[in-house]
């Protein structure tokens, strides 16, 4: 070998060879006939060449050797690893193969298995998790080479790059969208990208562009000011504050923007480096304060259009520069006047949107307010060309609106878009395709929710703990809300506001607030015109990035306006259609051992029971008799919602087995909880503040990964309404607490493609005692 | 409060004070309209041609404005159509269609369910029951009546 190696020289070539000379199968042999070299298993005789090693070389870019760490493409070929192919003497055909959760693409992102132009770089992304190799094998023809060269790879599930350090286990939480006013760290985890410890690199915080603008310019822009340098860690996450005072958010309700993390000290995008957005997606976006006007001014004019055609139309004076621009109705609630909503048209016109107030025929019922919200929708948008001397002409987007209503209007927006999907009724200028997004304001529900029924569309529910007319308590079946928001199979969201009234959510009805630390007009407003902003841009908009105002803890985003003390606790649940898996939603199964997935439930805490989420007794004082003391989620037999409760004294746990085909979490990215604390049951009276708990998923292999999420939001203490029974204490307050799934392996091995428990513990980092109800334990994008 | 006062104080059959909240007739113009309307006040298909729009002088502890159950109040065994709250002043307007004889129909409150919910024979259960009680009609001003082209122009006369 010693010889054999003398002869090929550093490249693999033999020193030069007499051309006279040929190939004889693996011999070189002259024209004589005298063997001169037999070639070696890993080489091939080339007349003309000699003996050539044919064992193909693969070199990752940006690696240390380790497994090369492979992720999904966020879009064509970024966030690709390059992967050079060569031959020594770079001649002959390469045949690439792969056995994995990974696949091969050539620069334009098509599928390669051979390259013969060498060296040749290819593009690994992950099609799924695990362990993979890439096999290189020699396929010149018919020439009898042996060897293949192989690169271990690993697929790794896609996870954000940008979060912030969190102050309990595991330390870190990944962020898609901030507050404008919150600094953006950069983590890099030296677990999940081992193939690049050691290796120098540099983070940019680039403007957000598509793939299309990368592929055109990949040169790397950073936009904080300050380009962080650092050296992958060997072990550990390493937090990178990557932009301490990032701008406000003015002009635009968010500014979306990509993080690079640059190997290779060339300033630019290329495969290899750590990518956060590029592409369809974004790597994070900042979120301005959703309460402050919009950058327009706004119009607005009254008219009648006839027996309960009157309206109140807002928009902003320069639309005719916008486009058409989607349309927002109010539907107001008994006793309310169109004119009493102009906080919200006025707000929402002035981030670029139309907006109708409309009269609205709710004393007879919610039938007649449904067929005045349908009416006069159709009257604006056959009437545009003409309204406002035609200002509005031609300017409104009828494919593209939002019902808002309000108490009997607020059921009367959902009992609306319930009559179309029925057929009860046929507006003549919109379908319910255009309904993009119903909002309730403490609506009542008075219709069964199979009448009253959100259907499909996405919706958003917001009301307010003090409310002293549709007041949410357990001995009004027509308050009780939340039984039209858990009819709705879109995807949905809740907000219940600490201390705010009925009528702070207009202008001028009468003071009916009941209870303690009444928040007023002013803030409810200034909470909900963040709420209906968002509303507006997420649904109406198509902005993916303000879903996290409904999806996170609202203390993240709570606007400038509002008292630093706001309580508030908010819920959000994908659209079913989405099909994220669903461990135990407490539907399927009766027996407290088992969940609706199948999966066995152990548990140590006390008290566990099962039931529809119906308060028993009508009545808020404590009773052991009545495990769902407060809920209000289901009230006649139609109603289906259904959880468990219980409570603890000290250290406890709720434990779930994952059944086989849930185990594989990778094609998610949060885990859901939706909890509340059980209304004045006594371990809620001992907490007497916030309560949360960690999660723990548990691998095959055993491997654990926790999250203790109270610094990411906390279910509150029950509003201390008095009314309704012995002690203080309101309707159930669900909140969905949404931890990353990568947060669970962050300073874990945990494999998320393997989830063998869901294990909720308590009385640790978390509350003891404590006593909740519990809902929807399920996976999430 | 004061609603869900009213209301637990109404899951009964009227009694002597649902029959008297109603205090007087102010006002009443019998009119005619070229153009009908629709009658969303019952749960039973109405269209409404002619009829009488009163003004009453109500106790305001009955008119609470409140988007859960309120008071139903009825004329004979129709739901009356509200027009405006009436709250707190105690000064209702209510649109009387022509199938009740507001001469000869009692005003009273009764039951909280809504009146597109109320139909006949939830009406007819409610006046006997009113009648039981003690419920009669009022007196009720003679008036002038009009003709008007449809609902809006009625609701004019209101203004």
């Amino acid at each position: 070998m010693i010889l054999l190696l003398a002869l090929l020289g550093c490249h693999g070539k033999p020193d030069p060879v007499d051309t006279s000379t040929t190939c004889d199968g693996a011999d070189l042999v002259t024209s004589d006939g005298a063997v001169v070299e037999t070639c070696a298993d890993d080489a091939v005789c080339v007349t003309g060449e000699g003996c050539v090693a044919c064992t193909p070389s693969l070199t990752a870019l940006y690696s240390n050797g380790s497994p090369v760490r492979v992720e999904p493409a966020s879009s064509g070929a970024l966030r690709s690893r390059a992967v050079e192919v060569g031959l020594p003497g770079q001649v002959g055909t390469v045949e690439l193969v792969i056995d994995g959760p990974v696949s091969v693409l050539d620069a334009d992102g098509a599928p390669v298995t051979t390259v013969s132009t060498l060296p040749a770089t290819v593009y690994l992304v992950a099609t799924g998790s695990g362990p993979a190799t890439l096999t290189a094998r020699f396929a010149g023809g018919t020439l009898p080479c042996a060897y293949d060269a192989t690169l271990d790879l690993e697929a790794i599930p896609p996870a954000s790059l940008a979060g912030r350090p969190r102050s309990l286990a595991p330390g870190w939480e990944h962020v898609e969208s901030y507050r404008d006013v919150d600094p953006v760290y950069v983590g890099i985890d030296a677990d999940r990208y081992a193939d690049r410890v050691g290796l120098p690199f540099h983070v940019y915080v680039t403007a957000h562009k598509t793939a299309d603008e990368w592929g055109t310019d990949p040169s790397l822009v950073d936009v904080t000011g300050a380009v962080e340098a650092g050296t992958v860690p060997e072990s550990g996450l390493l937090q990178v504050e990557a932009w301490s005072t990032p701008p406000l958010v003015v002009d635009h309700p968010t500014e979306r923007y990509d993080v690079v993390v640059d190997f290779g000290d060339d300033g630019t995008l290329d495969p290899g480096d750590l990518v956060d957005g590029p592409g369809e997606a974004f790597g994070f976006s900042m979120v301005g304060d959703l309460s402050l006007s919009g950058p327009h001014a706004v119009e607005q004019v009254d008219i009648d259009g006839g027996s309960f055609l009157g309206e109140r139309i807002y928009w902003p004076s320069d639309l005719a520069t916008m486009g058409p621009r989607p349309l927002v109705v109010i539907s107001h609630g008994n006793g309310h006047q169109f004119t009493w909503y102009d906080y919200i048209g006025e707000h929402l016109a002035s981030w670029g949107y139309v907006v109708m107030a409309h009269e609205n025929n709710t004393g007879p019922g919610i039938n007649a307010a449904s067929k005045t919200t349908l009416s006069n929708t159709d009257y604006l948008l056959a009437n545009q060309d003409t309204i406002a001397g035609g200002a509005l002409a031609g300017l409104i987007d009828g494919t593209r609106i939002g019902w808002i209503g309000h108490s009997r209007g607020g059921e009367g927006v959902v009992r609306a878009y319930d009559r179309m999907i029925e057929g009860e009724s046929t507006p003549e200028e919109f379908t319910t395709d255009d309904i993009r997004v119903i909002t309730s304001i403490a609506p009542t529900v008075f219709y069964e929710v199979t009448d009253s029924d959100p259907h499909d569309v996405p919706y958003f529910l917001i009301a307010g703990t003090a409310d002293g007319d549709v007041n949410g308590g357990v001995d009004c079946d027509e308050c009780d809300f939340y039984r039209i928001w858990e009819a709705g199979t879109g995807p949905k969201a809740s907000a219940y506001v600490h201390g705010a009234g009925h009528n702070d959510f207009n202008c001028c009805g009468f003071d009916d607030a009941t209870g303690p630390d009444l928040i007023g007009r002013d803030e409810a407003q200034v909470i909900a015109r963040g709420y209906f902003l968002a509303m507006a841009g997420a649904w109406l908009d198509d902005d993916a990035s303000l879903l996290d105002v409904f999806r996170r803890e609202y203390a993240g985003f709570t606007p400038s306006g509002a008292g630093a003390g706001v309580i508030l606790a908010n819920t959000y649940r994908d659209a079913e259609s989405v099909g994220a898996p669903v461990f135990d939603d407490f539907q399927e199964e009766d027996d407290t051992r088992v969940a609706s997935s199948g999966g066995a439930v152990t548990a140590t805490v006390d008290e566990l029971a099962e039931d529809k989420l119906e308060d028993a007794d009508s009545q808020f004082t404590w009773s052991a008799d009545d495990p769902m003391n407060g809920m209000t989620h289901a009230t006649t037999y139609i109603d289906r919602a259904r959880g468990a409760t219980f409570s603890w004294t000290g250290a406890a746990s709720w434990s779930l087995a994952v059944v086989a085909d849930q185990a594989d979490t990778t094609a998610w990215t949060t885990l859901a909880v939706s909890y509340a604390q059980l209304s004045r049951h006594p371990n809620t009276v001992a907490v007497a503040g916030p309560l949360a708990f960690g999660i723990t998923l548990v691998d095959e292999d055993g491997v654990e990964g926790h999250v203790d999420f109270a610094d990411q939001g906390e279910a509150p203490e029950p509003y201390q309404r008095t009314d309704g029974g012995t002690g203080a204490g309101w309707a159930d307050e669900f909140v969905t607490v949404r931890v990353p799934l990568a947060d669970f392996t962050v300073g874990s091995m945990l494999d998320l493609s393997r989830i063998a428990t869901v294990r909720l513990d308590f009385g640790g980092v978390g509350t003891a005692p404590g006593a909740i109800g519990l809902d929807n334990v399920e996976l999430s994008r | 409060m004061i609603p869900l006062l009213v209301h637990l104080a109404l899951a009964a059959p009227p009694d002597s004070d649902a029959c008297h909240a109603v205090r007087s007739v102010v006002s009443a113009t019998p009119f005619t309209l070229t153009t009908p309307y629709r009658y969303e006040w019952s749960a039973d298909a109405l269209d409404v041609t002619s009829g009488t729009l009163l003004v009453l002088d109500v106790d305001p502890t009955w008119l609470v404005p409140s988007d859960t159950h309120q008071p139903t109040l009825f004329a004979g065994a129709l739901p009356v159509e509200r027009i405006g709250t009436g709250y707190p002043s105690g000064r209702l307007v209510v649109v009387v269609p022509a199938v009740v004889d507001v001469a000869r129909a009692p005003l009273y409150f009764s039951g909280s369910d809504l009146p597109e919910r109320v139909d006949a024979a939830a009406g007819k259960r409610a006046l006997d029951a009113a009648t039981a009680a003690g419920c009669a009609p009022l007196q009720v001003p003679a008036a002038k009546a009009v003709t008007l082209d449809g609902r809006a122009a009625l609701l004019r006369l209101t203004d």
